[in-house]
């Protein structure tokens, strides 16, 4: 957070982003969990980064990795087709 | 022994019958080469993300089994060859199988009727799963 000046005008909180993954133990990152993936790819099929998704970097390269397998196997497009 | 699962996809455009004629043929090479089959896990045709060898459509197929590098190398050599399968995919699951916990389990699976049987059987056939659980970073409020 950067310093604030004293005049109290434009306070801003930065809501600190968590990692799901570190939060709930119980979520597997896994290639063939299609639905989960989905959520860090964006519509054009681009992997979303740690910076806007929050995850660490040990689960991000986890991420990463399963959402790259899924691509091979051809559960997740590497380029959606665009919508009708 | 290690734990490996195998998805391997068939062409979409086959029938029934030549898809589980394929489903056979891989089981058959996994116990061939000195693999046990686990299970074999049907996930059925689906849409595939992108065209694969002019196929829009696959059946996919999901082995978990255990056995040696030299099945793994053998199964895929097969993939390759047989052109019914358009896309496989092998990875590891664990790096040791105890063999009389998942004989056991599977004998547990295999008898749903006949539970009287083995109620300890299943305790120890929770399978050499990966040790490395994530451990928490601590989390300031």
């Amino acid at each position: 957070m950067p310093v604030m000046p004293r005049r109290k005008r434009k306070q801003f909180y930065v809501r600190r982003k968590v990692c799901r993954f570190c939060v709930d133990a119980g979520l597997a990152i896994d290639y063939k969990d299609v639905n989960t993936l989905r959520q860090f790819v964006t519509e054009r099929g681009k992997i979303i980064p740690r910076r806007i998704s929050g995850n660490c970097a040990r689960h991000q390269r986890r991420v990463t990795r399963a959402i790259k397998q899924a691509r091979l196997l051809s559960l997740i497009a590497y380029i959606p087709a665009p919508p009708p | 022994m290690r734990r490996y699962e195998s998805v391997w996809v068939v062409n979409g455009d086959l029938s029934d019958e030549e898809v589980k004629a394929v489903n056979d043929k891989f089981s058959r090479i996994i116990s061939a080469q000195g693999g046990m089959l686990v299970g074999l896990d049907d996930w059925g045709r689906r849409k595939l993300a992108y065209r694969i060898k002019g196929a829009a459509r696959g059946y996919y197929v999901m082995a978990d089994f255990a056995g040696t590098p030299e099945t793994v190398k053998e199964l895929e050599r097969n993939y390759r060859i047989d052109d019914r399968i358009i896309r496989y995919f092998t990875t590891k699951k664990a790096d040791r199988v105890d063999l009389e916990a998942l004989k056991a389990e599977m004998a547990a699976k295999a008898a749903p009727a006949a539970e009287a049987a083995p109620p300890e059987a299943q305790a120890a056939a929770v399978p050499a799963a990966p040790a490395e659980e994530v451990p928490s970073p601590a989390q300031e409020e």
